[in-house]
C-alpha cells in the first residue's frame, strides 16, 4: 500500500499545531487537579498524541509560572525524592477562559470556512 | 539540598550513563541561580524515577536509557530555561554582555525568535559602530567622518580612493552627535527588550 502524498508536511504541520497549543493543553490539565511534572507531560502525551521530548514541559511551566498563571509547590514523599506540584492560579484560569474563546472563535471560523468551500 | 543525590540504579553501567547525564545538565545549567539549579536537579531526578518505574524491560541500563530517551537531551530543556533567565536579567540591565548572551541563546529558538534576536543584533551594532566612530575621529580626523562622495553618503571610515572627490559635513561635531545617537540607541533597544519580555507569553 502507497503512502498517502504530502506525508511529511503533514506531520509536520501537526507537530507545529500541537506545538503551538501546548500551552493551552497544559493549562486545560492543570485546571481541575495539580500534577507533578512527569504526570503532567504524561497526561498531555496520552491525550494530544504530541510527540515532544518530556523535558520541554520544564521550561514552558518555568515560564507559566514567571507569568502567574501556575503555582508550584514541593510535597514530602513517603518514599523517594520530593516532588514539585504544579496548579493553575486565579490569573491562569482567566486566561484559560480567554484562550478558550480564542480557540472557539478559531474553530467556529474554520469550520464556517469548510462549510462555504463545500456549498 | 546539600549533598549531591545518589543515582537511584545499582548496576554499574547504569549509574555512569545518569551520571553522565545529570554532569551533562548541571554543566548546561551553571548560568542559573544556585537555587534554580538544585531544584532543576530535584525535579528531573524524580522525573526519571517515576518514568523508569512505569518501564517493562528489566535490565537497569535499559531503563535508564529508555527514560533519558523519553526526557531528551539537556540542551532541549535546559538552554531555553537558560535564555528566559538570561533575557530576563538583560530586561533589568544595561550590561551588554548580559544582553548578548540572551540575545545568543534566544537564535535556538526558532525563527521568530530567531528575526527578532537578529534584529536586535543589528540594532546594538549600529549603536556600537556610532560610539566607535566617535571615539575615532580625535585620532583620524581625515579618515573617519559623515561624507558624500560621487558614490553616495559614508559614514564612519572613508576610502583612500575616495578622498579627493568626498565632501565632509560634520566635522568634529560627529563626536557628540556619534555618542549621543549611538548612546540613544543602545538605551533605546534595552528598553524595548524590556517591554517585549514584560508583554509577552512565552508560549
Amino acid at each position: 500500500m502507497s503512502r498517502p502524498k504530502h506525508t511529511t508536511f503533514i506531520d509536520n504541520w501537526e507537530s507545529q499545531v500541537r506545538k503551538g497549543v501546548l500551552a493551552y493543553v497544559v493549562l486545560l490539565c492543570l485546571q481541575e487537579h495539580e500534577y507533578y511534572g512527569y504526570e503532567l507531560i504524561s497526561q498531555v502525551k496520552t491525550q494530544t498524541a504530541l510527540d515532544i521530548a518530556e523535558g520541554t514541559i520544564y521550561p514552558l511551566l518555568n515560564r507559566l509560572k514567571k507569568e502567574g498563571l501556575v503555582s508550584a509547590r514541593w510535597v514530602t514523599m513517603e518514599v523517594g525524592v520530593p516532588r514539585k506540584y504544579y496548579r493553575i492560579t486565579e490569573d491562569g484560569k482567566a486566561l484559560l477562559e480567554q484562550m478558550t474563546a480564542s480557540w472557539t472563535t478559531l474553530n467556529d471560523a474554520i469550520q464556517g470556512l469548510r462549510t462555504w468551500q463545500r456549498a | 539540598m546539600a549533598a549531591r543525590l545518589e543515582p537511584p540504579v545499582q548496576d554499574a553501567v547504569a549509574r555512569r550513563i545518569w551520571e553522565n547525564y545529570f554532569h551533562e545538565v548541571r554543566r548546561q545549567a551553571r548560568p542559573l541561580p544556585k537555587a534554580q539549579q538544585r531544584e532543576l536537579i530535584l525535579e528531573l531526578y524524580g522525573h526519571l524515577q517515576a518514568s523508569m518505574a512505569s518501564a517493562t524491560v528489566e535490565r537497569e541500563a535499559e531503563r535508564v536509557l529508555d527514560a533519558l530517551d523519553k526526557l531528551g537531551s539537556p540542551s532541549e530543556y535546559v538552554k531555553p530555561l537558560v535564555a528566559d533567565r538570561m533575557l530576563e536579567q538583560a530586561a533589568h540591565s544595561f550590561n551588554p554582555v548580559t544582553i548578548a548572551k540572551g540575545l545568543g541563546l534566544s537564535l535556538f529558538r526558532g525563527v521568530a525568535y530567531t528575526f527578532s534576536a537578529l534584529g536586535f543584533f543589528v540594532g546594538y551594532l549600529v549603536s556600537f559602530t556610532l560610539i566607535a566612530i566617535a571615539l575615532a575621529k580625535p585620532f583620524f580626523p581625515d579618515a573617519i567622518g559623515a561624507y558624500t562622495h560621487p558614490g553616495g553618503l559614508s559614514i564612519g571610515f572613508l576610502s583612500d580612493s575616495l578622498k579627493g572627490q568626498a565632501v565632509e559635513h560634520l566635522g568634529y561635531a560627529i563626536i557628540p552627535i556619534g555618542l549621543l545617537l549611538g548612546s540613544v540607541l543602545y538605551v533605546g533597544l534595552t528598553k524595548l527588550l524590556r517591554l517585549l519580555k514584560s508583554r509577552r507569553v512565552e508560549i
